[in-house]
């Protein structure tokens, strides 16, 4: 009788560790593939900024004459970061780089008045923000998805698991030097 | 803001002693009829008293009362209407000329609920509102009005005895305006109340409520240390609750909360920002009926209604809501 108990009470207890586990594998899973879904969302927001570049450097092509270097970067960046074949370390070197050069590029803008009282320039420089904005926002949820994600498999219980899942730490979205520097830049020009 | 108080009193300054004749008017009135109702009550009183009828003798005295106090409400209600229609009308529009002002309107009962600001509360059974404020600063257009909800609590004790009372649910400004950026989903901003005791557990508690589906979609955490102990974020998109809530406005509703110093909420729903600010200040009412006569015309009496307005319409420069960079107009 005794022993039928006892293999009762290792039964429940094997039947609930199972269960523990399944409930924390599972959350782990979650908390990867939200990674995953997170990081697919600044991708949208960046193919947007594709297609609106070509748009825009039509654009301003007429007006700013002395800036063609500039347009010819921002041209040859989107095609380098269009570019399947790359992988995806570099191609958010890439991207970081053509965040910069737009961003060089609106501050040039500053010195062409009369782009700036051109209605089609207008609309695209607030598509621009917008989808800038958007990045901004699909950055944040992803580092807070990653945060969310090293959080667990860092602290004790999951991390046990974790390990055997073989799940590493992902790295956050810091943001780029040029783009700390970039406000103090944006402020010179207004001075 | 178009014009400073001091010239808002130069150019009211005519209605005002209009106003104030009125008043003063309306006292000697009060005044009359206290004075006849007490001394008649009183005379009557006192003859039924020598006639010796017991407690009766003092119903002649409290019909007198009740007769001023009738008079005092009526009177105060006037006098609250005058000033309302004749001097707020015309100083809301002073403090910005796009602005109307209805005293007696509330912010309608759809936006209340659009806000989804307490859909976690019963539906109202009481509603009422007063001092609604409407039109657009520069960009923006706003609606606001004073607000009081409530619902009906019934409860029965051991003896199955009914007790019926009212729970206030919302008391203060509640403030609707346009958002200066698309969106299409539900953000909630609301007061923090777990986990700034609870700690992470609380914040695990929040996301927990979110998915039992008492919150629209789920907990958004945000990176900002002091919002983050302030308010819980819920949302139904993590990516557009960042989108409206980026670190500039984080910290602009940080200062908003800080300045307003109450448990204000915030939502974020059709394109529109909803806000509502408890507070158990009446505004916008006028000085006393019995005020001296130089009340009115004082500067920092007007200055103080200027106060009211500026802290009311304060939404629209304190979330930057006239920054237009976006696609959004």
């Amino acid at each position: 009788m005794e022993l039928i108990t006892g293999l009762i009470c290792v039964g429940a207890g094997a039947l609930g560790l199972a269960i523990l586990y399944a409930i924390l594998y599972n959350s782990l899973i979650g908390k990867k593939n939200q990674v995953e879904y997170a990081f697919s969302g600044i991708d949208v927001q960046l193919k947007k900024r594709h297609d609106l570049i070509p748009n825009l450097v039509a654009t301003v092509k007429q007006y700013m004459e002395h800036e063609r270097g500039l347009l010819e970067r921002i041209t040859e960046l989107r095609s380098r970061a269009m570019n399947p074949n790359l992988p995806e370390g570099e191609r958010m070197q890439v991207e970081a780089a053509l965040s910069g050069a737009l961003r060089n590029l609106m501050i040039a803008v500053e010195n062409y008045p009369q782009l700036r009282a051109n209605e089609n320039f207008l609309h695209l420089q607030a598509s621009l923000n917008e989808i800038e904005e958007q990045i901004a926002a699909a950055r944040r949820t992803y580092n807070a998805a990653v945060t969310d994600y090293n959080n667990a498999i860092e602290m004790f219980p999951t991390n046990l698991i974790a390990a055997t899942m073989g799940l590493k730490r992902r790295a956050v979205f810091e943001a780029e030097e040029a783009e700390r520097a970039a406000p103090s830049v944006a402020q010179l020009f207004r001075q | 803001m178009q014009v400073s108080p001091v010239e808002a009193l130069r150019e009211l300054e005519p209605i005002l002693r209009e106003i104030e004749a009125e008043r003063s008017q309306q006292v000697h009135q009060f005044a009359q009829i206290t004075l006849w109702s007490v001394v008649i009550g009183g005379l009557l009183s006192l003859a039924l008293a020598v006639f010796q009828v017991g407690v009766w003798a003092f119903a002649p005295l409290g019909i007198a009362l009740i007769i001023v106090g009738v008079a005092y409400s009526t009177k105060a209600s006037e006098w609250r209407n005058t000033f309302k229609h004749r001097v707020m009308t015309r100083l809301v529009k002073l403090f910005h000329p796009s602005l109307n002002y209805y005293p007696n309107r509330a912010i309608a009962k759809q936006e209340y609920h659009l806000s989804m600001l307490f859909h976690n509360s019963p539906d109202p059974d009481r509603y009422r509102g007063e001092d609604y404020i409407e039109g657009v600063i520069d960009k923006t257009d706003i609606r606001l009005s004073e607000l009081h909800t409530e619902y009906r609590q019934v409860t029965y004790d051991s003896k199955g005895n009914r007790h019926e009372y009212w729970v206030t649910i919302f008391r203060g400004l509640f403030i609707s305006a346009d958002f200066h950026k698309h969106f299409h989903g539900i953000t909630l901003v609301l007061p923090d109340t777990e986990q700034s005791w609870l700690g992470g557990f609380g914040q695990w508690l929040q996301s927990i409520s979110a998915m039992l589906g008492n919150q629209p979609g789920e907990l958004v955490k945000m990176e900002d240390p002091e919002f983050e102990r302030l308010f819980k974020v819920f949302s139904t998109d993590q990516i557009e609750a960042r989108y409206i809530l980026t670190p500039n406005m984080i910290r602009r509703i940080v200062e908003f909360r800080k300045k307003t110093d109450s448990p204000i909420r915030l939502s974020f729903v059709a394109s529109r920002v909803f806000v509502a600010i408890p507070t158990y200040h009446d505004h916008f009412e006028p000085p006393s009926l019995f005020a001296p006569a130089d009340k009115l015309l004082d500067p920092s009496t007007l200055a103080q209604y200027f106060e009211e307005l500026k802290f009311a319409l304060a939404v629209v420069d304190e979330l930057n809501l006239n920054t237009r960079i976006w696609t959004k107009r």
